[in-house]
């Protein structure tokens, strides 16, 4: 059975249709994402399914249960990461999630969501001395207390830097070992490809693609770049006859060639600087991400 | 009801935790009533200064400089002309009375004696009273050693339902009410906003507590501190400045619970309109600070002319003044002070219903 199901969902802010007419499922135990720019509608679109936001029009429902009609009995069984919110400075990080715990007529212990949030060491700790990355990781604590069976988490690394970044990924790791399931807005591809089994990409509104990372990428991305330099340079008129090669350029001294068929390739730009007597060096392929996915169907950047 | 309790017992920690908010709390409002006790609570005990000044050192002088030692109201002071008038000069001395050489056979002798009086014209508010006092103790004095009874006998009751109060009975009631209006206005209202500023609000949205379980832990917090803020205040005017309380603690208790409610709840008024919580913050202050000068807090309403009065009567602070003062000057009783309850309740009920009305939860 679907976790969540969202039907033709809108939602508009006077005239910007902040989400326009999105439907798709959400798996029992699954991760699921939401990539996309800010802006997109990612936020509004949790926060309806959250219950926080009427939907203008269409349907959702959560572990069976309407959002409208249903809403009490969703709040007790979902749980909630907004992306912003500050908590109170004078608590300490294990009276926060005591109080919150108050808030719910179950709820799990204190010191197992300190735990589960990685937050032993900060547990007697002001909420203002917190970083970054300790205050998200409380508020996803908070959004634990009640042993939820559905988790949302909006943006949940947003201005972290990449060790903190890590960290919450391990937390989340932690969830989808307890059989939650989560979903989860970035605009990180890095994050989306890791974390998620599924993504849908969102622009304007819209759900413009959906699927696994690596079956987005193999539906809309099948290329790869490969990039090298060579020892004298050559002209780039040189590479056009390579193999497989689909568009070629140089940035830099850099060279830079597409290719559907990565090895066959990779062997004729080492037989082709055998041959012109010069050497390749620092050569690098990378295959497709999400980011050329995205790039693919918009023309633009995720993070522009 | 847990989440309730929780909500209660957290707010507190967090209120005691904020030592700024504690000054505000309770050095603040003790620190006012220390100025102001101090700046005019000493006019209520005016004792004038008289120099007596004895050069006959006769019997008849002797006894009148004792019969002037024994009046309460006066300090009285012995010493030459020339000491006494320097004295007086110096502003000392509100008056010295000499009585020259030769006096008391003058009066023995039954010829009309003279005594000089000297009254420091410079205190006018004084003056006047320290001339007729001196004369009023004299004509006792020269009736009384005549013989002659007394056309007019002045004859003296005292009226035991008198209720003399000094400043600092006046005072305090009416600081006690600002403190109430202050903390209502912009204490825990503002915290609201910037609750709903941080997306705490949000958060217990989506959280199964319902926000009036939130709300009401913080009101009854803030209640909690209003008692206590309460209790610090009159306990401290009546060891440092002896006020003096007539009325029913219970009494008292209720009014500051009511004006507390009162003042939140047009504190959530003014949060919910406002902007943002800094906006909020403003908007409260102009609210609270011309109410604090036209409600009659540090002195009456009823010394200013006509048109401040009707002002007066218009904000509800007025009210919580004027109620607090009857309990605790004129030991009234609720019923007493209806009026002030009513107006009070009525106050409450419609900045509350708008709060509700504009509430917003981002």
């Amino acid at each position: 059975m679907a976790a969540i199901t969202v039907r033709d969902l809108y939602k508009r802010y006077g005239d910007v249709r902040a989400v326009d007419g999105i439907s798709f499922d959400v798996e029992e135990g699954e991760i699921f994402g939401i990539l996309g720019p800010n802006g997109a509608g990612k936020t509004t679109t949790l926060e309806m399914i959250e219950t926080l936001r009427e939907p203008d029009g269409g349907n959702i429902t959560v572990l069976g249960m309407d959002v409208r009609r249903e809403a009490r009995a969703i709040k007790e069984r979902i749980g909630v990461q907004l992306q912003t919110t500050v908590f109170f400075d004078q608590l300490t990080v294990r009276e926060t999630i005591d109080l919150f715990t108050a808030f719910y007529p179950r709820s799990l212990p204190v010191p197992d969501l300190v735990r589960l949030a990685e937050l032993e060491e900060k547990a007697g700790a002001r909420v203002e001395s917190l970083s970054g990355g300790q205050h998200k990781r409380l508020s996803i604590a908070l959004a634990l207390v009640n042993d939820p069976d559905v988790v949302f988490l909006d943006e949940p690394t947003t201005g972290l830097d990449p060790q903190a970044r890590r960290r919450i990924w391990e937390v989340v790791g932690h969830l989808r070992e307890q059989g939650k399931t989560l979903v989860i807005t970035t605009h990180y591809i890095e994050e989306a490809e890791r974390l998620c089994d599924r993504v849908a990409i969102m622009d304007h509104g819209r759900i413009i693609a959906m699927g696994s990372p690596a079956e987005l990428v193999r539906e809309f991305v099948a290329e790869s770049t490969i990039t090298f330099r060579l020892r004298p340079p050559l002209e780039v008129e040189a590479l056009r006859d390579i193999k497989g090669a689909l568009e070629v350029g140089m940035d830099n001294g850099e060279y830079r060639v597409v290719t559907r068929t990565p090895q066959e390739t990779l062997g004729d730009i080492f037989a082709l600087a055998y041959r012109r007597g010069v050497e390749a060096e620092e050569i690098n392929m990378r295959k497709a991400s999400l980011e050329d996915v995205f790039l693919r169907l918009t023309g633009r950047r995720i993070r522009s | 009801m847990r989440g309730f309790y929780k909500v209660f017992i957290y707010d507190l920690k967090m209120v005691i935790r904020q030592k700024e908010a504690l000054f505000w709390l309770f050095l603040f409002p003790i620190l006012i009533m220390v100025i102001f006790g101090f700046i005019f609570g000493s006019t209520g005990s005016l004792k004038l200064r008289i120099g007596l000044v004895d050069e006959d050192g006769s019997q008849v002088s002797e006894a009148i400089v004792q019969a002037f030692q024994e009046i309460d109201a006066l300090v009285v002071d012995t010493g030459t002309r020339e000491a006494e008038r320097e004295a007086l000069k110096d502003g000392k001395r509100n008056g010295i009375l000499i009585f020259p050489a030769g006096f008391g056979e003058k009066v023995l002798s039954g010829q009309p004696a003279e005594v000089l009086m000297v009254v420091n014209k410079s205190e006018v508010s004084t003056a006047q009273v320290t001339s007729s006092t001196l004369q009023g103790i004299m004509t006792r004095v020269s009736q009384a050693m005549s013989g002659a009874p007394p056309l007019i006998e002045l004859r003296e009751e005292e009226e035991k339902e008198v209720k003399d109060f000094e400043y600092i009975d006046f005072m305090v009631p009416g600081i006690l009410a600002m403190v109430i209006m202050f903390s209502g206005l912009t204490g825990y209202a503002l915290e609201t906003a910037t609750n709903r500023e941080k997306g705490i609000l949000r958060r217990i949205k989506v959280s199964s507590l319902p926000l009036s379980s939130f709300i009401s832990g913080g009101i009854a917090s803030v209640l909690a501190f209003s008692l206590l803020q309460t209790v610090a205040l009159l306990s401290f005017g009546a060891l440092v400045f002896r006020l003096r309380i007539r009325g029913n603690y219970l009494y008292i208790a209720v009014l500051v619970l009511l004006g507390t409610l009162t003042f939140l709840a047009l504190g959530f008024m003014i949060a919910s309109l406002a902007r943002n919580s800094r906006s909020a913050g403003l908007a409260a202050q102009a609210v609270g600070l011309p109410m604090m000068f036209l409600s009659g807090i540090f002195f009456s309403v009823e010394w200013v002319p006509t048109p401040m009065k009707v002002i007066a009567r218009c904000l509800p602070l007025y009210y919580l003044g004027d109620g607090l003062r009857g309990v605790m000057i004129d030991g009234a009783s609720l019923s007493d002070i209806w009026l002030d309850l009513a107006v009070l309740c009525g106050a409450c009920l419609a900045a509350f219903l708008s709060a509700v009305r504009f509430f917003r939860w981002e």
